[in-house]
């Protein structure tokens, strides 16, 4: 009787969701007035073309392979994320760190015994980890050239970290990660705060020069990345210590 | 059919696997699993929002972009997506940690109440 109940309403779920679909389908793709999934818009109003063509700078500055531009980041992506929207990425990285801190305040403090690791894991994580570190540390130094960045970066250091953990290696400590992650958020805020009173304005982009397609341009912006990718590193490796280190406390008490 | 419309299609199936499996199913698991195929689909329709035909990567890769400027697609939906998907892993990390706590002092992950237990709300 009750698998008859909860058929039947999965059934109706199915039916419902279905209709709701079309409808949101058929709106979207219907030739009436206003702006569609499937315009397809001309070039003129689209973002990237406005940003690279802009002319900031001086009369003849213009976005191009080699030359000077307002912040020479050749990834445009980059640009964005950690130029003209950092606030809000900034604002991102706090997010972060508020939810690793709930999940740690939230997840029970017992003993979680971690399984011994087999030989073969043991024997390769050094080698393991150093190329997962090389990567990551790759990445967020090219994040404004190619694609990558401090976000990714920070989670495949934190994957080797992980690896390093599962092992049964002594890496890092909480307390490490704990202090890596406080200075790498004083340094974001100070350095916009520098801004504030260098430029006048805060999360100013105040180192200027260098040309687009080199590894030293694009001013602040490889810098806050590898701030971020620090701290999203120390932010995510926390959370395998939540885990790991909540039973040696219960051991002490 | 163009891309766009396949990109549109995708996406909202995408959307509606998961609020079905949200409103059907009764593991806690399973409902965070659904929450992250919505996730999925939203991210996938924001950055279908900056398609272009025949678009390229808004990276500038050597002298030669300087001419592909107007093919290049919107590189402002694939920013926030970034933020969307950090945060989504934050999320998620932390319904995580609540479902250990619920397993904790419930001993199950199932959100519908057993029969003993609806005896007992009822008595």
């Amino acid at each position: 009787m009750k698998n008859d109940k909860s058929l039947l309403l999965n059934i109706l779920a199915i039916a419902f969701l279905a209709v709701l679909a079309y409808f949101i389908y058929s709106v979207a793709t219907s030739n009436d007035i206003g702006i569609k999934v499937t315009d397809n818009n001309v070039v003129e109003n689209r973002v990237a073309y406005r940003y690279l063509n802009k002319n900031v700078l001086d009369e003849n500055s213009k976005y191009e392979w080699g030359g000077k531009a307002e912040d020479s980041a050749a990834n445009v992506v980059t640009s964005i994320v950690a130029d003209y929207r950092l606030f809000d990425t900034s604002l991102e990285v706090i997010v972060l760190f508020i939810t690793v801190m709930g999940f740690g305040l939230v997840i029970p403090k017992e003993n979680i015994k971690i399984k011994e690791s087999t030989e073969l894991l043991y024997h390769w994580t050094p080698l393991l980890m150093t190329y997962m570190l090389l990567v990551g540390g790759y990445m967020f130094i090219n994040g404004h050239i190619s694609p990558g960045g401090g976000f990714p970066a920070g989670a495949i250091m934190s994957t080797a970290i992980l690896v390093g953990v599962l092992a049964g290696k002594q890496t890092v400590s909480h307390t490490t990660l704990k202090k890596i992650e406080a200075i790498a958020g004083t340094l974001i805020f100070s350095i916009a705060t520098l801004g504030f009173f260098l430029k006048g304005s805060f999360f100013i982009n105040f180192l200027e020069g260098g040309n687009v397609g080199d590894l030293f341009s694009a001013g602040l912006i490889p810098i806050l990345y590898t701030l971020v990718a620090f701290k999203v590193a120390a932010e995510l490796s926390g959370i395998y210590f939540e885990f790991y280190e909540g039973g040696e406390e219960h051991d002490n008490v | 059919m163009t891309m766009s419309n396949i990109f549109l299609i995708s996406s909202t199936s995408l959307i509606f696997i998961g609020l079905f499996g949200v409103l059907t199913r009764k593991n806690i698991v399973k409902i965070l699993l659904s929450l992250n195929i919505i996730e999925t689909g939203i991210n996938l329709l924001l950055v279908a929002f900056g398609y272009k035909e025949g678009g390229k990567v808004p990276i500038l890769t050597s002298s030669d972009s300087i001419n592909h400027l107007g093919n290049m697609v919107d590189p402002v939906p694939q920013a926030l997506v970034l933020t969307s998907i950090v945060i989504g892993l934050g999320t998620t990390a932390f319904a995580l940690g609540l479902t250990i706590r619920y397993y904790k002092t419930h001993g199950t992950l199932n959100i519908e109440a057993n029969d003993e237990e609806e005896v007992t709300a009822h008595e």
